[in-house]
């Protein structure tokens, strides 16, 4: 694992997040996790903006874990104005979310997001859950060159 | 009486024949004269005109003729001879031989014209040159030494001064030869030319001598036929012809015996008429006989039109009428005889006529005096003698006849006749009366009237009858205007009607009732009344009436009712036009076009209307038109009438009510839509928010179980999986709450789904699950239905999902799936196990969300699968219900009708309460 490939969490809740980064670690997944609280500072991180203006470019995340529900700006926002954009069109995003909602999973994916995960309320599950998702995304997934 | 008739007749007819005749002649004898008169000055007139256009005729020929020589080659050659000292180069001849060949011609023309008596040639010098005398038909040539020289006279001295071509005529005189009168008189007329050389020079005159014996008494032809006597006058009214030939040629002669000597009128008449004709008759003049007279002038010289000859006509009346005077003498004398014999047909007539007469007047006077068995004896008549006879013997036919008939009308009338004297006693009591009152005649002749009225009504009665006797009318109808009554024998009493008359016979006033039994009537008249009362207040109930009128005229009628609707007075006239006034705007354009076409075409219309009545208000009516056709033309149009206004004001508050309804409904459909909404939201945030605590708590639980091992006692650690099972436990209540709101809220698509696919599929699934389970599976194959996939999918995995989970404990497990025909013909699906199945007193509960019969010790579970299967069959407007036994197994069973109302209804969403 190459310490340049990291990740980016945008989670606005306190606990989802310990949870996610304890999901990862107990899969021994050790890249660098940037976390993003709403959708807003997501995407000012990833289009460098705001108080993310001063960060180097062309260093975006490997993958971006991104929940629906979030202040300001929401899941299927950032996702629209990610793809909207060319630096992130090709970004690997994963919706990871409680919702079982068909639509949102629908509009998810017609959004151009790469996977869907919903969050199991079983640790467990959701560990394993975890674990697949960091195997194949930072470990199996060869990614745009471009990104 | 008869010989005087016969006389009488004899003498009239004698005196009208001798009257007719008379008439006759007097008419014939004075028409026939004026006819004669007319017809003899026309007559005359035609014969002057004749006679003038003789004479033209004649000199027209003369001067033809002079023409002629003048114009012949050999007077052109002695003039070129002459010239030429008597030798013409030209012609190689001599003067001597023209002059024999002008002879010659002169000789042949006199031959040929024997009115003719002389034709010469004079020179320039008054010297005859050629002459050829006729005498007696012969002709001759004068020998040289006998020609004269007549240079002094006037014919000559005239004929030179004309131009060439011009002919002079002489005044017609006595011939004189050397200067002397030539006798016996020779009267004679001379017809001149000049001969004109080619250098214009006067080479003397050509001349013929003509007899005027001859041409004057061609004249007198034509009038002598009349019968008339002719004269000839010159314009200075000298006579050149008389009946006494002594009186004429005065001039000639020395004597001035002239027209007016003898014809005074003419002579007047002469100065300025050329033809006239009059009718003289002795009035006033005793010498005078009457006559015709006239005459037409004939201007003889065309060079001078007051040279003429007048043709004088006289006719005596005695000779011009006498065919009038002798019809005259023939009409009195046939006049006469008709007269003789008029009379005398007229004595045989009359006394024939007269017989025939004796035998009618004698018949008749038998007949009148009541011999109606004798007739006329009609052998000795004849013509209208036998007519008028005939006639007579009808009449007593049919008199007697008429007698009997009006005896059977009476006997065997309907109508009682009753007859009565002045004291009101029954006279005569026909068959009728016998029927009506039930006494027999017999009975009832000489009974006082009084027994056929009521008794409360004779004394009246009586009086009534005593005032009638002495009025002057002659019948009058008993009761004007209301009934009497009359009594039969059995003392009832009944409605009549009833006429009486009265006449003079012998001296006593004879009485005559008719009298009509109206019971009948009365009670029909009544029925109908009733029926009309019922229609028309039926009519009013249903406010309809009736109405017809006249196609041609637009004049109808209407019945009560209809004029109630418009206000109007009932008694009041109506009419096509006045009813359609009461129509206004729209309405009245639609029934005035309606009714057009109903008159001109035979269409029917069925129309509701508004209109304004009499009184201002505004009604709806209803009105239909049926036209009645005779011969293929509309002569009515009649039709219903009714006042629908409650029903239209029914219908807009129906109309008013349905908009209301519907408003509310759009209302109520936002309102649900909103809650819908809220329910969506409040779903989301359920699915989203409700498991991010959960997942906490599970999460950190298991952290602590993990990282703090050793740490906890035993129990601390049961506690901890206590709370991570309440949390997923939790978990698994919120998502099956979601999906049975899911299935209340999604759209419904319809298609034809294959439920034994399905329940295949999920029975795969769950052996897959759990493939250590033993069970038996029955699946129906080739079972569809019409409904949403996803949903039935949903049901089924329900359905089947408890099967499989409440036969977990039983031994054989067995799961069904199939379909049976329920009652109505209906499909039923249903799926069957032999597992734990239920108490059925519990099955209300069965199907109500988070509804358990079993503890989630026993089978796992959130009791809210029933509530999502039912709901899900309730919007496929089927029906589920369940059966079973504890420790039986239980059986579901449903159904899905097909091709129904989706119940994909946004405005109408499924809220079944009855979880």
């Amino acid at each position: 694992m190459t310490p340049d490939k990291f990740i980016l969490l945008v989670e606005d809740n306190p606990d989802d997040e310990a949870l996610t980064l304890r999901a990862l670690k107990k899969n021994n997944i050790a890249n660098e996790v940037m976390v993003a609280r709403d959708g807003a500072e997501a995407l000012d991180f990833l289009f460098r903006r705001g108080a993310h203006a001063g960060r180097e470019p062309g260093h975006l995340p490997t993958v971006t874990l991104l929940d629906l529900k979030l202040p300001k700006i929401d899941g299927l926002e950032v996702l629209k104005r990610l793809r909207a954009d060319e630096r992130t069109r090709l970004l690997p995003i994963v919706i990871l979310t409680s919702s079982k909602e068909e639509q949102d999973l629908i509009n998810g994916y017609r959004l151009g997001a790469n996977s869907y995960i919903r969050k199991p309320v079983d640790f467990d599950q959701f560990v394993e859950a975890v674990g697949q998702l960091g195997l194949y995304w930072l470990v199996l997934n060869e990614t745009s060159p471009r990104t | 009486m008869g010989g005087i008739l016969k006389k009488r007749i004899a003498l009239a007819f004698a005196l009208l024949t001798v009257t007719c005749v008379a008439a006759l002649i007097w008419l014939a004898y004075v028409n026939s004269e004026k006819a004669l008169r007319t017809s003899i000055l026309r007559e005359s007139a035609a014969a002057l005109t004749q006679t003038g256009l003789q004479i033209d005729l004649t000199l027209e020929n003369t001067k033809q003729d002079v023409l002629f020589l003048a114009g012949t080659p050999p007077m052109r050659g002695i003039q070129r001879a002459r010239r030429a000292g008597g030798y013409d180069a030209e012609a190689h001849s001599t003067y001597d031989m023209w002059v024999e060949r002008l002879q010659e011609i002169m000789n042949s023309l006199l031959r040929n014209k024997p009115d003719y008596w002389q034709a010469r040639y004079i020179d320039e010098h008054g010297q005859e040159r050629v002459r050829v005398d006729s005498q007696n038909g012969k002709t001759a040539a004068v020998p040289k030494r006998a020609l004269q020289n007549k240079a002094e006279y006037a014919y000559f001295a005239e004929a030179m001064k004309l131009a060439p071509g011009a002919i002079y005529v002489s005044p017609l005189n006595l011939n004189r030869e050397h200067g002397q009168i030539e006798v016996p008189h020779r009267p004679t007329l001379r017809v001149a030319t000049p001969i004109v050389d080619v250098l214009g020079k006067r080479q003397g005159i050509v001349i013929i001598n003509l007899h005027a014996e001859s041409l004057l008494d061609s004249i007198h032809g034509p009038i002598q036929a009349l019968g008339g006597r002719t004269y000839v006058v010159d314009q200075d009214g000298f006579f050149l012809s008389h009946p006494d030939p002594g009186k004429t040629f005065g001039f000639d002669l020395g004597f001035d015996y002239r027209l007016r000597n003898s014809h005074p009128r003419l002579a007047e008449k002469l100065a300025d008429r050329k033809q006239f004709v009059e009718y003289v008759d002795s009035e006033g003049q005793q010498d005078v006989e009457p006559h015709i007279h006239g005459f037409r002038k004939v201007a003889y010289d065309p060079l001078d039109p007051h040279r003429y000859w007048a043709v004088i006509l006289e006719l005596p009346a005695s000779i011009a009428f006498a065919p009038v005077h002798a019809l005259r003498r023939n009409l009195l004398g046939l006049g006469a005889i008709i007269a003789a014999l008029g009379a005398f047909l007229g004595m045989i007539w009359a006394r024939r006529f007269a017989r025939q007469a004796e035998v009618l007047t004698a018949t008749a006077g038998e007949i009148a005096r009541g011999r109606t068995d004798l007739r006329v004896d009609l052998n000795p008549m004849v013509d209208e003698f036998r007519t008028l006879g005939e006639s007579l013997n009808h009449m007593v036919e049919s008199l007697l006849a008429s007698e009997a008939r009006s005896t059977n009308i009476v006997n065997y009338a309907s109508d009682a006749i009753v007859t009565t004297d002045e004291d009101q006693r029954i006279r005569g009591f026909n068959r009728g009366a016998e029927r009506i009152f039930g006494y027999t005649a017999t009975v009832a002749i000489g009974q006082p009237l009084d027994i056929l009225i009521p008794e409360a009504r004779t004394d009246a009665h009586r009086q009534h009858m005593r005032d009638f006797a002495v009025e002057p009318e002659l019948a009058r109808a008993m009761g004007k205007n209301r009934l009497i009554a009359g009594r039969r024998k059995d003392g009832s009493e009944f409605p009549a009607e009833a006429n009486v008359s009265k006449l003079r016979e012998d001296g006593h006033w004879v009485f005559t009732v008719f009298l009509r039994d109206v019971t009948e009537r009365k009670r029909a008249e009544q029925a109908l009344q009733e029926k009309e009362a019922l229609l028309s207040t039926v009519g009013t109930m249903a406010k309809v009436g009736g109405w017809e009128f006249d196609a041609r005229t637009l004049k109808g009628t209407w019945t009560d009712e209809v004029a109630r609707i418009h206000d109007l007075d009932p008694k009041d006239e109506t009419s096509v036009d006045k009813g359609l006034t009461f129509f206004v705007g729209e309405s009245r354009k639609i029934i005035d076009a309606a009714v057009k076409e109903a008159t001109e075409h035979g269409t029917p219309y069925d129309l509701e209307l508004e209109m304004i009545t009499a009184q201002g208000n505004h009604k709806w009516v209803r009105t239909i038109g049926q036209p009645v056709e005779e011969g293929g033309t509309v002569v009515k149009v009649r039709g219903s009438f009714q006042d629908i206004t409650e029903r239209k004001h029914d219908e807009e508050e129906i109309h008013r009510l349905n908009a209301e309804l519907e408003r509310k409904v759009v209302e109520r459909t936002a309102e649900l839509e909103a809650a819908n909404r809220e329910l969506e939201a409040f779903s989301y945030s359920v699915s989203h928010d409700l498991r991010a605590p959960l997942r906490s708590i599970d999460g950190f639980s298991l952290a602590l179980l993990e990282d703090y091992t050793g740490k906890l006692d035993s129990q601390g650690e049961d506690y901890l999986r206590r709370v991570r099972a309440a949390t997923q436990r939790m978990a698994l209540l919120i998502d099956d709450m979601l999906t049975l709101s899911r299935v209340t809220r999604v759209a419904m698509r319809r298609e034809t789904v294959d439920l034994s696919a399905i329940a295949e599929t999920i029975v795969a699934e769950l052996c897959k699950g759990e493939p250590a389970r033993r069970v038996e599976i029955v699946i129906e194959p080739g079972l569809t239905a019409r409904g949403d996939a996803a949903l039935l999918r949903v049901a089924l995995d329900n359905l089947l999902g408890n099967s499989w989970k409440f036969t977990a404990r039983t031994e054989q497990a067995r799961i069904e799936f199939g379909a049976t025909l329920d009652n109505p013909g209906r499909q039923t699906f249903y799926v069957r196990d032999n597992g734990a199945g239920f108490d059925m007193a519990f099955a209300g509960k069965l199907f109500g969300a988070f509804q358990r019969l079993h503890s989630p010790h026993e089978f796992p579970g959130t009791g809210v699968g029933l509530a999502t299967v039912q709901r899900i069959v309730h919007r496929h407007r089927g029906s589920i219900r369940a059966e079973g036994a504890v420790a039986k197994g239980a059986t579901f069973y449903f159904n899905l009708p097909a091709d129904t109302d989706d119940g994909n209804n946004k405005n109408n969403p499924e809220t079944s309460h009855d979880a």
